[in-house]
C-alpha cells in the first residue's frame, strides 16, 4: 500500500517540471528580446571638442624652419559610436529607499504635494527648455542643443572638402543647404536653398551632408538643420 | 501606455512636419578641406599610340587638382564610349570628372563631364593646331578653367641653366618637360636665366668673357648680347613686370643690388648700400618691391625694400640660411617661397605668407630641393631637385610631379604665350 509521499509524488515532479519550462521559457524571451532590442547610438554627454594626438617629446626650437607634421585629413567618413554590450555585467544596484522622516509634518506634505502641482501648471505655460540629458543644475536652455549641433557640425566637417583648384577666395556668396533629421539620425531632404554662384562650391556644400549621411539621433526639439558654408 | 504616448505626441510631431525649414536651426561649416576630383581620361578616339591621352593625363596631373585613375581599371564598355556619356557608369568606376577627346587630322574634340551634373558635357569645343601637343595643352588650359574659373598655364615654358656633361648652357623646356631646345651656345658655363615679362627673351650669367657678366638672348635662341659687363658679379638677374632689369653687382667692391637699362646695361640706381652680401633680388607683383638676400644680421635671410631701395625690412627669422627668394605673382595672395637650409644641413622649399609672417614646409624627406619658380598663375611652382630633373608641385595640394628628368639649375617660369 502507497504511503502518502509515495502518492503526491508523481504531481509533485509534474508542477517543478512546469515551474521549470516557465523559468527557461522566460529566460529564453529576455535573451530574444534583448538581442532585438536597437542599438541606440552613443550620445557623447559632455561638449564636443576636437583633439589631435601630440607626441610626447622636446618641443621644436622655434628658430629653426617648420617641419610637415600634420597628417592627412580623414576623406572617410566616420562611422557612428556605438557601445559594446558587455553580456556578464551586473545591473546596478537599486537604491534602497529612503525611510520618511517622521519630523516632516501631514501639513508640510501638503503644502509640497500643492508646490508641486503648481510648478506643473507653470511647466505647462512656459515648458523649460533644454534637453533631455541636461543637467538639474542647467540655466541655459540653449547650451546642449548646441552640444547637439557641434556634434552634427563636427560630423559634416570631416567631409567639408572643396575641389583642388577652387580658392576660398572665390567664395563671395556663401551657399546654405537644409536638410531633415530623422529619428534614428539619418538625413533627409538633402537640398540647396542658397546658390553660391559656383556649381562646385555648392557641391561642395551639399556633399558634406550627402557624405555623412547619418548623425546621433537628435532630441526631439531638432528635426533638422539649415547649413551655411563659410570659407 | 505605448499608444497613449503616441496620441500625446502626434500633435507636435505634426507641428513639426507643417513647419516650413526656416525655421530649423542654423549653424555654419567652416574650414573646407580640399580634395584632389577623382579624374577619368579614358582612351581617346583616333589617338593610335595613345600620346594625346597620355599627355592630357599628365597635364592634368601636374595641375595638383585631379587624381587621374588608373585606366585599367576602366571597363571596356566604358573604353569604347566614345565621346558619349553616361554618368550612371561613370558613377561605378569613382569617377567625379570624366574627359573625353577624339582626334582626327589636325583637329580635336574635347569633351568634359561632371558625373554629377548628368550627361551633358560641362565643356565641349574644338581645337586645331599645327602640333597636337599645342591643341592637347589648349584643351588642358580650358579643362582647368571650367573646374577652377582660370585657365590653366600649359603653353608656358621653363627655362634652365643645363647642369649635365660640358659646359652648362641655358635650355627651355615645355612646362610639362616635353620640347626642350637649347638657346645658348656660350661654350662656357651659363647659369640663372631669366625669362622677359613678355617671354621674348631671357637675362642670364655666362662666363665667356671670364667674368660673369650679364647677356640676354632671344626665347628662341640666337646670338646673345652682352649687356653689364662690369668687374666683378653682374649676375641674379630679376625683371619686373614693366621690363625694369635688377640684378647683383659688385663692380664697387661689395655685393650690391643695382637697377640696370635692360637695353644698354646703363646703370639707373644703386638699390642696396650696406656692407654686407646683398644678392637674389626679386620683384613684387606690382613692382613697388623687391625681395633680397642679405647676411646683414648674420645669416643670409630674405629682406624686403622699396624698388627704389632704401627701407630694408627683414621678413624671415627662422632658420639659418635663406635664398632665393621668389615673390609670387598674385597680387591677391601676397608670399614668397623660397629656399631653406634646416638644421639638419638639407634644402627645402618654403613658402612665407607676406601677410602673417607664418612660414610654410613644402618639400620634405626627400633630399634636396632648391630654387623656386612661380608658374605665370602663382597656383604652381618649379623647382630642380638634388632627386634629378625639374619637379612642379601645387603648393595648395603639395600634389608633386617630376616634368623633366634632365640635370638643371635655376628655373625660370615664362609667361604663357598669347595666341
Amino acid at each position: 500500500m502507497p504511503n502518502e509521499q509515495q502518492r503526491r509524488g508523481p504531481r509533485r515532479n509534474f508542477a517543478g517540471m512546469i515551474v521549470t519550462l516557465a523559468l527557461h521559457g522566460g529566460v529564453l524571451v529576455a535573451v530574444a528580446a534583448a538581442h532585438n532590442k536597437e542599438e541606440v547610438p552613443l550620445i557623447v554627454s559632455h561638449d564636443f571638442v576636437r583633439a589631435e594626438m601630440v607626441k610626447l617629446g622636446k618641443p621644436r626650437d622655434k628658430f629653426w624652419l617648420p617641419r610637415i607634421t600634420q597628417p592627412p585629413r580623414p576623406t572617410a567618413p566616420p562611422q557612428t559610436l556605438k557601445v559594446a554590450e558587455d553580456p556578464n555585467a551586473k545591473p546596478a544596484p537599486k537604491e534602497a529607499p529612503r525611510p520618511e522622516d517622521p519630523k516632516i509634518s501631514k501639513n508640510l506634505k501638503n503644502a509640497l504635494e500643492r508646490a508641486r502641482k503648481l510648478e506643473a501648471l507653470a511647466a505647462d505655460e512656459e515648458p523649460d527648455q533644454g534637453a533631455l540629458n541636461g543637467s538639474k543644475l542647467g540655466t541655459s536652455n540653449t547650451a546642449v542643443g548646441d552640444q547637439y549641433q557641434a556634434q552634427v557640425v563636427g560630423m559634416l566637417h570631416q567631409n567639408y572638402n572643396f575641389p583642388a583648384g577652387l580658392t576660398l577666395d572665390q567664395i563671395q556668396n556663401p551657399p546654405e543647404i537644409v536638410f531633415h533629421i530623422t529619428g534614428d539620425g539619418t538625413l533627409t531632404g538633402i537640398k540647396l536653398v542658397k546658390s553660391s554662384g559656383n556649381n562646385f562650391v555648392d557641391d561642395a556644400c551639399v556633399d558634406a551632408a550627402k557624405l555623412t549621411a547619418k548623425v546621433p539621433p537628435p532630441p526631439p526639439t531638432v528635426r533638422g538643420m539649415r547649413v551655411q558654408c563659410e570659407k | 501606455m505605448v499608444a497613449l504616448v503616441g496620441v500625446l505626441a502626434a500633435p507636435s510631431a505634426a507641428r513639426a512636419q507643417a513647419g516650413g525649414d526656416e525655421d530649423l536651426p542654423a549653424v555654419q561649416l567652416s574650414g573646407a578641406g580640399v580634395a584632389l576630383l577623382k579624374l577619368a581620361v579614358p582612351r581617346v578616339e583616333g589617338d593610335g599610340d595613345g600620346a594625346a591621352a597620355e599627355l592630357l593625363s599628365k597635364d592634368m596631373d601636374i595641375t595638383g587638382l585631379f587624381q587621374i585613375l588608373d585606366p585599367a581599371s576602366f571597363p571596356a564598355q566604358l573604353q569604347s564610349e566614345g565621346l558619349n556619356f553616361s554618368s550612371a557608369l561613370w558613377t561605378q568606376v569613382g569617377a567625379q570628372a570624366v574627359i573625353k577627346m577624339k582626334v582626327a587630322g589636325g583637329a580635336l574634340d574635347g569633351r568634359v563631364y561632371v558625373v554629377a551634373r548628368g550627361d551633358t558635357a560641362v565643356l565641349s569645343k574644338s581645337y586645331r593646331a599645327a602640333d597636337a601637343r599645342d591643341a592637347v595643352h589648349e584643351f588642358a588650359n580650358d579643362v582647368v578653367k571650367a573646374f577652377t574659373g582660370q585657365p590653366g598655364v600649359f603653353g608656358s615654358r621653363i627655362a634652365v641653366a643645363m647642369t649635365g656633361r660640358g659646359p652648362h648652357e641655358i635650355a627651355v623646356v615645355d612646362m610639362d618637360g616635353g620640347r626642350t631646345s637649347v638657346v645658348t651656345k656660350m661654350g662656357s658655363d651659363s647659369l640663372l636665366p631669366a625669362f622677359s615679362p613678355a617671354g621674348a627673351e631671357i637675362a642670364f650669367t655666362s662666363y665667356l668673357r671670364n667674368n660673369p657678366d650679364l647677356w640676354i638672348v632671344s626665347a628662341g635662341g640666337g646670338r646673345a648680347r652682352r649687356v653689364s659687363k662690369e668687374p666683378g658679379l653682374n649676375t641674379g638677374a630679376a625683371w619686373s613686370r614693366s621690363g625694369a632689369l635688377a640684378l647683383t653687382m659688385s663692380y664697387e667692391g661689395n655685393s650690391e643690388i643695382y637697377r640696370i637699362d635692360p637695353s644698354d646695361g646703363r646703370i639707373e640706381a644703386r638699390l642696396t648700400n650696406n656692407p654686407a652680401i646683398d644678392s637674389s633680388p626679386c620683384f613684387s607683383p606690382d613692382g613697388s618691391q623687391i625681395a633680397f638676400v642679405s647676411n646683414r644680421q648674420g645669416s643670409p635671410q630674405i629682406f624686403v625694400m622699396s624698388a627704389n631701395g632704401g627701407g630694408a625690412k627683414r621678413v624671415t627669422f627662422q632658420g639659418k640660411y635663406n635664398q632665393t627668394p621668389r615673390w609670387s605673382p598674385r597680387a591677391d595672395k601676397p608670399q614668397i617661397a623660397f629656399t631653406g637650409r634646416d638644421e639638419r644641413g638639407v634644402f627645402d622649399l618654403f613658402l612665407l605668407d607676406m601677410r602673417t609672417g607664418k612660414v610654410d614646409r613644402l618639400t620634405q624627406g626627400h633630399g634636396s630641393n632648391l630654387d623656386p619658380t612661380w608658374s605665370p598663375d602663382g597656383r604652381l611652382l618649379a623647382y630642380v631637385s638634388t632627386r634629378g630633373g625639374l619637379f612642379v608641385q601645387n603648393p595648395e595640394t603639395h600634389h608633386e610631379v617630376q616634368v623633366w628628368k634632365g640635370a638643371a639649375s635655376s628655373p625660370s617660369w615664362g609667361p604663357v604665350p598669347r595666341h
